[in-house]
């Protein structure tokens, strides 16, 4: 072993490393001894007759023609009409597995038993016995020890993009949310915690056994969105996605956030199928936050404009106050616009799927069609899908298999800037734009006129105008063609290989209109009329698995599986943008290089990994189970002098080892007299991955590109050759249980979990000599602990009406433990965030106030003041923010900012419940968050009283008057004091319950040797939501970072959804 | 033991695989230049590099002025200038001043220099020259500019020759050399390089490259200067001098007040931008220009003076305004006023409009505001096109030449630079060279023979008319040699702040001369007279030479 060890040069491993990866070997060597002898002992030879009878577990009445064999041994009988059965086994020990038709399939352990009586339950509840997909093919959920969560049934769902079925799906096992309103978005996805500050936090996406890159840090040029890569399949293509939570070493380098494992559907059966899954649905329009209406606001901003000192020439800026209706401008300011409707419609969804899989002897397939269409709920934005799958497995001799798996899809989207953006987004111009304004023109006589208004004399933009020219797309192109031969060497040996080549390509187009935008000074440049951007971006990915299956049984008891493999990733990103402004008109959209400000910039990354893995799946009597892995991984990306991993042929080398025991308790005889306990399965693992989310070409000195006076090009050292930059090394220890209570009808599933993740890329600042900013170095320490639960309890189980209910808690404490250079703020949309030892990742950092100065005695009193940008002070007054002088100097300054909230919650889950009567099921689904705090930076814009946005009806009670008693300060102009700075005025309580889904679902009873199977179903989204949240929606995600969390950027929210659909299979 | 051979066989197969993944894990990028990848072996090469180092010098021109002026006499603050800019002015930084926490940038063209000196291959030959000589030359001398630049501001810089080209070479420690440890080794390291010429790159707009190098002789004059090896100081400066023929000659730049039966009438002579006004030398055409820093608003960069100069963030002192409004004009015996013609190069207070913050004008205050940037950097130009420093020109070569000289124990050759001119006409008059200041033969640095020579003037006869003529302008009868030095050393330093006010160069020049009286308070003095309210804090503060420095 020793040996081994320093073959490999390993003295650079941490000694947890070492300790891991001599048990993997030395495990990986006896396991192998221990089958040789094992398979020696001469079995158990006397036969124990076993009789049995299997029985409905509501009516008690029998099942006729039930299947029940033994676990791995050629055992088998069939219940007769009585529902009995005689089966002749070798063990006390052995597992009996049940499975009839229309009902949910168990395991019976027979303990030493000589009778059993088996209560079997619909197939209408779900089942815990079910096959699951697993980092190393399907398996048994009984025989599984890692943390595994899978669905397997997205149909009956107006979704269109797998990641939104995932926080529905799995509840507490991934804190899934939900990015906006906006269709085919997805989710930013958390597995236990929060494992990286810097680089990917994001799971590891493996679809049909390819590594997909999850693009996570992309950022589109249309403001607000997110260009999904998952919004490529289609969930009516799915076959199942699976949460991998740990034990995923295998996956080394890539896995420290989880996996989640997409399988698309393939032919199963040599019948030929045909099914057709359509649904249409609407969303309906988002309801704003109370605004004030016209006369308030025109109150509001004759206060402002009073304080806004010299007004020079702005002389327009007076027009709104003109209350005389002769004359000309009159009615130019006094409408009552609902600018809300002028941009909002109810969206529409339409989603169609054909598929057909069949096949003969020699080949099994699997093809599908699909088109999609969704009108947004702002105007004009849209979005089409069509997509097509192409699954293949040929056998072509009796030892060699081919697969074939060829995916396209096209998605275009017509798109308009989203969130808080003063400029283009018409969402937001509509929140702030005043209501006693027209979308329309008037003449200077007065008259309204067909025309769209300019931006206002308060300098808001017109959001119908930006709406009707704006010209803003997206098209998104992924194909990818994948071969899998598969040898069979000996019974036991295979050679199998995946080979994928993806191309996605997207292409972006913006266009900002004039006149209806603001002008804008760009810095350095000049005035800016209008913006015209563009962007293309290309991935493409050469993949390629090969590994050595062997897998066989030894003995009667032992099975052994253990797989050596080769994963190669090639991974060329490149992307171009492109930017201009003033193109002189609202018909010169596109980008031509005549236009003023021309800025061009662009990224080609390249990055290779290539992962060396092992994995030996071990298990006694299916009673003991044992899974050991180890990957070795390298990467482009690291140095080649690493602190962890080891040298060799001039590289560095992590190593990830892992191992995951389970014990099915329940199959033990001493369990036998213990009735309520039916299934017990006790799981724990300890194993090490890494996150290679690093920057490409960190590791390498370069240098760039850099314009001199505008028309030369030089280069400058731009980045110094970091040789130690390595992966973040995730430690993680699991233990569960998952338990089958009161013969099923009760199943519990709990785990507890801590992850360490050391080797934290931080930022480090780079001594002046070098003559550069910074440097990512693996030096920090970051923790979560918590706890997973999820239950299921079959409530009802008569013959026609059955109900289950299901809940699942998700919870985890995170916290910095470890930062070389102390704590450091990011900044974020106006606020800050905390990175600190001792805190949570995310948590906001700013002032904490204490109501509003009442009068200007208790002003004096407090006597708190603030330091201008020149160097004077200035007072803080009556109707100005008491903000809490943490730091008693009488200066409010950075030194008062301290931690005001948390965007992490204590808990998040989801409370399920399906009732069936007949052939009808009604399905909810709560899915909750609680604790989390929430910076409501919409809110913070819209009670800032500094500028001419309209504000929310909670800013009519601002301070006005000398001892007005309030909570909302005086508005000034520019706010010069700071009283909207980031404070606990914008921090609020993000908890939530919300009734994401109701579905109601009907089985037609045809039955005719045309239609196999007919359903209909009707789904209802997001109808209730229970919160204290002021903004319109408390779930959202702006960006898959971590410091972005629970940060509400006010991009277009989740509403009401509702849908129709129909699933015919033929 | 079978299955373990087998799978010991695995890990074979799979060490093996690892064999060929050296090449497997080897990326190139279309974008990023990989130091492996670049050898300068040809010019082309070097062209990208001499421009990488322009672009990062020109991060340094606006500290180069404001800490070289803020912190002298001549420019001030006002209530608008806000924090940082009061903070330089009352010597009272904090770490956060963006003018002075830029270290790195100092070093990014050290750095940059570094990777050139190293790399470029300087025995490639074509057309009998060594091509890529010149650029090792010019690294070298912009190197050790930037070297002195922070050993000047900091007190100290850290030294080192090789690039700094991965993270371990950075955290190593490299040895801190003062400005007098410092310039031995500058002196050694540009001394076998005085004669290569400077690389011709062209043109970029109206900006000539060629203004973009700093002669190696005027370096090493200012390092022989500040050691107080003053003969070898004057030698390099005479020999740039006459080498590329600067020369402050008669009828170029030079301004007069135009006579008519006997008095002012108040028209200027010569006036105007262009070649023969004196703010012709600010021009981008200026023939007195040796280096200029070019710099732009362009792509990331900032360049701020023109419009900190336009807001009224920073502006002439009064004290420098009453230097030039004292100076007397000498037309004739009979015919003088009061008044430096230069200061209308220098100051203005005729309405412009900023060129960054568009909304913001001065117009309506009419307050004087510092024009020599304006000259440099136009308003009216396409702002694509050049901004710039002039950190070295003729006038400040002749200026540190006098003072070099003087030092020397000549104090007339030095005057003569201030009030006739350097010519052989000069060299021979013995009214203003005395016999005991002159040798036979005259040594190198005296020798003004060559023609070009015979036009000199004084410097000061550009701003303030015949000055060569008035008996009055000379030096006094002093007890000894060194009040007379003392004495010559303060006029060059007056004239200094006449000529090259603004330009960069005046907290160095005040505490050169400083160190080399021995007197901080000749520093202090000078400093504290500009300030108002905090006039003998700001003093005392001075008298410590620790306080001349900038915290690191």
């Amino acid at each position: 072993m020793k040996n081994y060890l320093n073959i490999l040069n390993m003295n650079r491993v941490t000694s947890s490393h070492k300790l891991i990866s001599t048990i993997t070997l030395v495990f990986l060597l006896l396991s192998t001894t221990l089958v040789k002898s094992e398979s020696k002992i001469p079995g158990d030879t006397h036969e124990i007759v076993l009789t049995g009878l299997v029985r409905d577990a509501h009516t008690k009445k029998p099942v006729n023609a039930a299947q029940i064999t033994v676990a791995n041994k050629n055992i088998s009988a069939v219940t007769n009409e009585k529902g009995e059965f005689t089966l002749k086994i070798k063990s006390s020990k052995d597992i009996l597995s049940v499975s009839a038709y229309d009902y949910n399939n168990v395991e019976v352990p027979v303990k030493g038993r000589v009778s059993v009586i088996i209560e079997l339950y619909s197939n209408q509840f779900s089942n815990y016995y079910k096959e699951l997909d697993g980092l190393t093919g399907s398996k048994k959920n009984s025989s599984i020890v890692s943390s595994v969560k899978s669905v397997d049934d997205l149909s009956k769902t107006g979704i269109l993009a797998a990641d939104e079925a995932l926080q529905s799906a799995f509840g507490g096992d991934v804190r899934a949310i939900s990015r906006s309103g906006v269709a085919g978005s997805g989710a930013s996805l958390f597995i236990r915690g929060i494992n990286s500050l810097n680089a990917n936090a994001q799971p590891l996406f493996v679809v049909d056994g390819v590594i997909w890159n999850n693009l996570y840090d992309v950022e589109s040029i249309h403001e607000g969105f997110f260009s999904n890569p998952l919004d490529n399949i289609d969930s009516n293509d799915i076959e199942s996605i699976s949460v991998v939570k740990d034990g995923t070493s295998i996956y080394g380098s890539k896995a420290a956030n989880g996996v989640i494992l997409i399988k698309t559907k393939r032919g199963s059966s040599m019948v030929t199928k045909i099914g057709l899954n359509i649904f249409t649905g609407i969303t309906t329009q988002p309801s704003s936050v109370p605004m004030m209406n016209g006369e308030q606001y025109r109150v509001y901003a004759s206060d402002l404009l009073g304080t806004k000192g010299k007004v020079g020439n702005d002389i327009s800026n007076f027009e709104f106050l003109q209350s005389d209706p002769s004359n000309a401008v009159y009615n130019t300011y006094h409408n009552n616009t609902n600018w809300n409707d002028e941009v909002y419609q109810t969206g529409t969804t339409n989603s169609y799927l054909i598929n057909a899989n069949g096949g003969d002897e020699k080949a099994l397939y699997y093809f599908s069609l699909g088109l999609a269409n969704n009108k947004g709920v702002v105007k004009t934005t849209e979005m089409q899908r069509i997509n097509s799958r192409f699954n293949a497995d040929f056998k072509l001799t009796n030892s060699f298999n081919l697969g074939l798996n060829i995916g396209f899809s096209r998605v275009e989207r017509k798109l308009l800037d989203d969130g808080v953006n003063f400029y283009s987004s018409p969402t937001w111009l509509s929140t702030i734009k005043s209501p006693f304004l027209s979308p329309y023109n008037f003449t200077s006589s007065g008259e309204l006129t067909p025309d769209y208004a300019r931006t206002d004399s308060l300098g808001i933009g017109n959001p119908s105008g930006v709406i009707l020219t704006s010209l803003n797309n997206l098209k998104k192109y992924r194909f990818n063609i994948g071969v899998l031969p598969s040898i069979k060497i000996t019974p036991a040996l295979t050679l199998s290989s995946q080979f994928d080549y993806s191309l996605q390509k997207t292409i972006e187009g913006r266009f900002v209109p004039m006149y209806y935008t603001p002008e804008r000074l760009i810095p350095e440049f000049g005035i800016s009329r209008n913006e015209i951007n563009s962007q293309v971006m290309r991935n493409t990915t050469v993949f390629d698995d090969t590994r050595l299956t062997y897998e066989k049984r030894f003995g009667e008891n032992n099975h052994l599986k253990a797989i050596l493999g080769w994963r190669y990733i090639h991974n060329y990103y490149e992307s171009d943008y492109v930017e201009e402004h003033n193109s002189g008109t609202n018909n010169s959209t596109t980008i031509n290089g005549d236009f003023d400000y021309l800025q061009v910039k662009g990224i080609n990354n390249l990055t290779k990994s290539l992962s060396n893995y092992m994995n030996i799946d071990y298990d006694f009597n299916n009673r003991y189970f044992l899974s050991a892995a180890v990957a070795v991984d390298g990467s482009s990306r690291f140095g080649n002098e690493t602190k962890g991993g080891f040298s060799l042929f001039g590289r560095s080398w992590g190593v990830f080892p892992s191992v995951n025991a389970g014990w099915v308790v329940s199959s033990e005889k001493f369990m036998k007299n213990i009735d309520f306990i039916n299934f017990c399965k006790i799981r724990t693992g300890y194993g090490i991955t890494g996150n290679d989310g690093i920057t490409d070409y960190e590791s390498m000195a370069y240098f760039s590109s850099i314009r001199f006076m505008d028309r030369a090009n030089g280069l400058v050292i731009s980045n110094l050759a970091n040789t130690s930059v390595q992966w973040e090394t995730t430690a993680k220890a699991n233990v569960g249980v998952d338990f089958g209570l009161f013969k099923d009808r009760l199943s519990l599933s709990v785990d507890f979990f801590t992850s360490n993740t050391s080797d934290l890329l931080v930022m480090r600042t780079l001594p002046d000599i070098s003559g550069l900013g910074v440097y990512w170095e693996n030096a920090g320490k970051m923790e979560n602990k918590g706890f997973e639960l999820s239950a299921n309890w079959k409530v009802l189980n008569f013959k026609n009406l059955k109900w289950e209910l299901g809940m699942s808690v998700g919870h985890y404490k995170n916290a910095v433990t470890e930062l070389p250079e102390g704590q450091y703020t990011t900044s974020v949309y106006d606020g800050e965030v905390l990175t600190a030892v001792g805190q949570s990742a995310g948590s906001f950092y700013g002032y904490k106030t204490l109501g509003v100065f009442a009068t200007e005695a208790d002003a004096t009193t407090a006597n708190l003041k603030i330091q201008n940008a020149d160097g004077t002070f200035s007072n803080f007054g009556a109707g100005d923010i008491i903000f809490d002088d943490k730091n008693p100097d009488g200066i409010i300054d950075e030194k008062d900012k301290q931690v005001i909230g948390d965007p992490n919650p204590d808990y998040y889950g989801t409370i399920s419940s399906k009732i069936s009567y007949k052939r009808i099921s009604l399905s909810t689904l709560f899915t909750y968050s609680y604790g989390n705090d929430v910076y409501n930076y919409t809110r913070s814009q819209l009670e800032a009283g500094t500028n001419f946005s309209n504000q929310t009806s909670a800013m009519n009670r601002r301070w006005t008057a000398e001892g007005q008693i309030t909570d909302q300060p005086k508005a000034v102009y520019g706010d010069p004091l700071g009283n909207s700075r980031f404070s606990d005025r914008w921090i609020e309580d993000g908890s939530y319950i919300r009734l994401k889904t109701v579905t109601l679902s009907y089985d037609l009873p045809i039955k005719s040797n045309f239609i196999q199977g007919l359903n209909f179903w009707i789904s209802a989204n997001n109808l209730l939501t229970f919160t204290n949240y002021l903004g319109v929606d408390p779930e959202f995600s702006s960006n898959n970072s971590v410091y972005y969390q629970g940060v509400d950027a006010g991009i277009v929210p989740q509403t009401k959804s509702y849908y129709v659909g129909i699933k015919l299979n033929l | 033991m079978k299955r373990i051979s087998k799978i010991m066989l695995f890990l074979f197969l799979s060490a093996s695989t690892l064999t060929g993944c050296d090449d497997l894990l080897e990326v190139d990028s279309n974008r990023l230049v990989f130091v492996d990848d670049y050898d300068m072996t040809s010019a082309n090469d070097t062209l990208y590099s001499m421009f990488g180092i322009f672009s990062q010098l020109q991060k340094l021109s606006d500290s180069y002025v404001l800490l070289g002026e803020l912190r002298g006499d001549l420019m001030d603050v006002s209530e608008n200038s806000g924090l940082y800019l009061k903070e330089i002015n009352d010597f009272n930084i904090s770490g956060k001043n963006p003018y002075t926490n830029n270290i790195k940038d100092y070093y990014a063209v050290i750095n940059n220099c570094n990777y050139v000196i190293q790399t470029i291959d300087t025995s490639i030959v074509s057309g009998g020259n060594k091509v890529m000589y010149k650029e090792y030359a010019a690294s070298k001398a912009i190197r050790a500019w930037t070297y002195m630049q922070i050993a000047l501001n900091y007190g100290s810089a850290t030294y080192f020759e090789k690039p700094i080209l991965n993270v371990e070479d950075a955290k190593q420690v490299y040895p801190e050399y003062t400005m007098e440890e410092l310039a031995p080794k500058l002196i050694e390291d540009l001394s076998p390089y005085k004669d290569i010429e400077e690389p011709s790159l062209g043109g970029l707009y109206s900006y000539n490259t060629s203004d973009s190098y700093f002669p190696i002789r005027f370096l090493l004059g200012d390092l022989y200067l500040w050691l107080g090896q003053y003969e070898n100081a004057a030698n390099e400066y005479h020999d740039l001098m006459f080498k590329r023929g600067y020369g402050i000659f008669n009828n170029i730049y030079e301004n007069n007040l135009q006579v008519t039966n006997g008095a002012f009438t108040g028209a200027y002579v010569l006036w105007g931008i262009g070649l023969n006004g004196w703010m012709g030398i600010f021009d981008d055409s200026s023939l007195e220009d040796i280096t200029s820093i070019a710099a732009t608003n362009d792509y990331g960069q900032q360049f701020d003076l023109d419009s900190l100069v336009l807001n009224n963030m920073v502006t002439p002192s009064a004290l420098a305004i009453n230097k030039w409004d004292t100076q007397k004009y000498y037309h004739s015996t009979s015919l003088d006023t009061l008044g430096d013609l230069r200061k209308y190069g220098s100051v203005s207070n005729s309405p412009l409009t900023a060129s960054r913050f568009i909304t913001q004008t001065t117009a309506a205050t009419k307050k004087d505001y510092i024009y020599k940037y304006i000259l440099m950097n136009p308003i009216s130009v396409d702002k694509k096109t050049s901004k710039r420093i002039m950190p070295y020109r003729t006038a400040l070569l002749y200026l540190r030449y006098a003072e070099a000289v003087n030092r020397m124990g000549k104090p007339n050759l030095a005057f003569a630079v201030i009030k006739t001119g350097l010519s052989k006409l000069s060299m021979q008059n013995k009214k203003v060279i005395p016999q005991h200041e002159l040798s036979d033969p005259l040594p190198n640095y005296m020798d003004f023979t060559d023609l070009r020579f015979d036009t000199s003037i004084g410097i000061r006869m550009r701003g303030l008319g015949n000055v060569d003529k008035d008996s009055t302008f000379a030096i006094p009868a002093l007890p000894a040699l060194a009040d007379s030095i003392l004495y010559v050393e303060d006029m060059i330093q007056n004239e200094l702040a006449l000529e090259t006010a603004f330009e960069g160069n005046r907290f160095q020049d005040l505490m050169r001369m400083a160190i080399h009286r021995d007197d901080n308070n000749y520093l202090a003095e000078k400093v504290a007279a500009k300030h108002k309210s905090n006039k003998e804090a700001i003093k005392s503060k001075l008298l410590v030479r620790a306080n001349w420095y900038l915290k690191k």
